[in-house]
């Protein structure tokens, strides 16, 4: 090995910890990935797995590159959001009829698991120190995961599901501020 | 150190300035030999920060940092003595004799003060003729007189060596 200055080691030890931050954060890929597999599995739109997925995944990795909270967040995030992309599928490929003011039964069931999706994200976020960038970043992620299932229901299903983690993200925010004072 | 394990890199600075003169010495001491202990140590510092993210919250860095050195100072050493075997009297066989080593040469110059030392116990006939051949870019023909006398001055060179050197080996 060359003799290097001081500065070139702390220079070359910087790399290294970057690039054993990115292997570390790829980690985050192995829950993304499989998610996105199997949305395109079931027969949801390529172009809508790679838009939303591909953001997920770009940001997902980009953020557990920068600090393990965001890595944490987006974890949360992506498991939050989880029955938000499974239950709406699940509706529609049971064929329920559309509800008596002619609703398609995926929008309820869309907000349904947004309000679950909320109440775990807001839950998981009170117990981190920084909390509010914590819930934002596991909500729009838990959002982004949740519309890949919630779309079956169109721009409605989305609302609702968006809605809905609203409503469940409420209580447990509005207590923790009041615990605060 | 657990800061930067959680992505802090404001930690890096503070990290690198109090793990890279220790691991040095621990190094250099271990392995006695400064070169050696400078890639030992670069070594460990790379896993060291390579592997910062799996760091835990409740590891002692020291003996971490230790474990990580210890390990690369042994591999290094390894390393060179499987070289070092490596290249052994099968390799050494073919290296060049390009150059004579210092006791070749000492040796040589000996010779030269002994031979001189001889030639001049010699007849002047004898010293000429053997002095002619042996200068550089001695003629390349030698006829029948100058081979007849390149014979008589070496067996008294002969002989003359054996009654000084006691042998004319």
């Amino acid at each position: 090995m060359v003799p290097m200055t001081d500065r070139a080691v702390a220079r070359r030890a910087r790399r290294m910890y970057e690039l054993g931050r990115a292997r570390w954060a790829a980690r985050t890929l192995l829950l993304v990935l499989p998610l996105l597999v199997v949305a395109l599995w079931i027969g949801r739109p390529a172009r809508l797995v790679g838009g939303l997925g591909g953001l997920i995944a770009v940001a997902g990795f980009g953020l557990a590159m920068l600090h393990d909270r965001y890595a944490r967040a987006v974890q949360t995030g992506v498991l939050a959001g989880i029955p938000a992309f499974v239950l709406p599928l699940l509706i529609q490929a049971m064929h329920f009829h559309p509800l008596r003011d002619g609703m398609d039964p995926c929008v309820p069931a869309s907000f349904l698991s947004g309000v679950i999706a909320g109440w775990v994200v807001s839950r998981r976020a009170v117990e981190e120190q920084h909390q509010r960038i914590f819930w934002a970043v596991a909500v729009v992620t838990t959002a982004l995961t949740g519309s890949l299932g919630c779309s079956v229901a169109g721009g409605g299903g989305v609302l609702g599901m968006i809605a809905g983690v609203v409503a469940g993200s409420a209580p447990v925010v509005l207590r923790a501020g009041a615990a605060r004072g | 150190m657990l800061a930067l394990a959680r992505g802090d890199r404001a930690a890096f600075g503070a990290v690198f300035a109090a793990l890279w003169p220790f691991l040095r010495q621990f190094c250099s001491r271990v392995l006695q030999d400064d070169s050696l202990a400078e890639d030992a140590a670069q070594g460990a510092l790379m896993k060291l920060f390579f592997r910062a993210t799996d760091f835990r919250p409740d590891g002692d860095v020291i003996a971490w940092a230790l474990g990580i050195a210890a390990f690369e100072c042994r591999s290094l050493r390894n390393r060179r003595t499987r070289r070092a075997e490596e290249l052994g009297h099968p390799a050494l066989a073919t290296v060049p004799v390009t150059r004579s080593s210092p006791e070749d040469e000492a040796i040589e110059a000996n010779l030269g003060v002994a031979l001189r030392e001889v030639l001049t116990s010699l007849r002047p006939l004898d010293r000429e003729t053997l002095e002619a051949i042996l200068r550089p870019g001695s003629p390349a023909s030698r006829t029948p007189l100058l081979r007849k006398r390149l014979q008589r001055a070496f067996d008294r060179l002969r002989v003359a060596w054996r009654d000084i050197h006691g042998s004319d080996d």
